[in-house]
């Protein structure tokens, strides 16, 4: 499996083919193979560092592109929000800005290079955040963040 | 105040402490997950308040400010009654939190029996930043700021 884009749920183990001895690596890549065991999620692993996203993005990036990880699993059914969702945002954000809603939450997708039947959870809050950014009157900002909690609350929130 | 209306950043897996703090900075309200050093609330506040005091002289209107450090990050919202901070691991999506703190607070400042408890306390002035609590450095890196201002 070709690995586009590195996400939290995603599990690796050591490559076979290649050796970290054999690559020059960064303190903090070291940490990072020290912890694979083709168990951990990338997101474990983020945690147990302390790492930020984006160091966590570009080491994991840095070790794939060196040839050291292999792709154990990813769970699409867990990592993607069910496109019906966008039926409920999109008809909260029309009913404050009228029909160019369809037209903004494209735009957002599109800067945000996603789309509605393959949108990763857990940018749902980028999501409404850019939304959000969009609404010029500050009490419908909070008006459309308020009406839409309630139906994105279990993606956001351990329940 | 936490539990009635921010319950659910208690809730965010990898949410470690909230803290609602007045600007003199006494804890108005606190929640921490097990194992979490709260003497931290009041410290890193204090950093805080100093920040946001010193956007105000500049009227820079700076509502939020995220600082990392050694375990995670801090997300502070300044408001005139009082300083909220989240502190949460590297992990935690501070859109996710903003998205929380926005709607938790709407409903805060909508309840009758928090508008008449939020009258009571003091709004402004965070009272940190008086030249006396302020060492040599600080006042010079003031003065420079002053200089700075006037081109």
């Amino acid at each position: 499996m070709t690995v586009t884009e590195i996400t939290e749920n995603m599990v690796f183990r050591l490559s076979s083919q290649r050796s970290p001895q054999q690559v020059k690596l960064l303190h903090l890549e070291w940490a990072v193979v020290t912890q694979l065991d083709g168990e951990k999620t990338v997101g474990e692993i983020s945690d147990i560092l302390a790492l930020s996203k984006t160091e966590m993005k570009d080491i994991f990036k840095n070790l794939l592109k060196e040839g050291l990880l292999e792709l154990v699993s990813v769970s699409p059914d867990n990592l993607y929000l069910q496109p019906g969702l966008f039926v409920e945002i999109e008809y909260e954000l029309t009913t404050l800005m009228g029909p160019v809603a369809s037209v903004l939450i494209e735009e957002v997708l599109q800067s945000m290079r996603k789309s509605r039947d393959q949108f990763e959870k857990n940018a749902l809050a980028s999501l409404i955040d850019l939304l959000s950014s969009h609404i010029n009157d500050a009490e419908k900002q909070i008006e459309f963040q308020r009406n839409i909690y309630p139906k994105i609350k279990p993606y956001i929130v351990k329940l | 105040m936490i539990k009635d209306y921010l319950h659910d950043l208690t809730s965010v897996e990898g949410v470690e402490g909230v803290v609602i703090i007045r600007k003199d900075n006494t804890v108005l309200d606190s929640w921490s997950a097990p194992n979490f050093n709260t003497n931290l609330f009041e410290d890193v506040s204090l950093h805080f308040h100093q920040i946001f005091e010193l956007f105000d002289r500049d009227d820079l209107e700076y509502q939020e400010n995220v600082v990392s450090y050694e375990k995670g990050q801090v997300y502070a919202r300044n408001l005139p009654q009082f300083l909220l901070l989240i502190f949460a691991r590297f992990k935690v999506d501070i859109s996710a939190l903003r998205l929380i703190v926005n709607v938790g607070l709407a409903e805060l400042f909508d309840s009758k029996k928090m508008q008449k408890m939020l009258k009571k306390i003091p709004i402004g002035n965070h009272s940190v930043l008086k030249r006396e609590f302020l060492d040599d450095v600080e006042q010079g890196y003031l003065a420079k700021i002053s200089e700075l201002k006037k081109f």
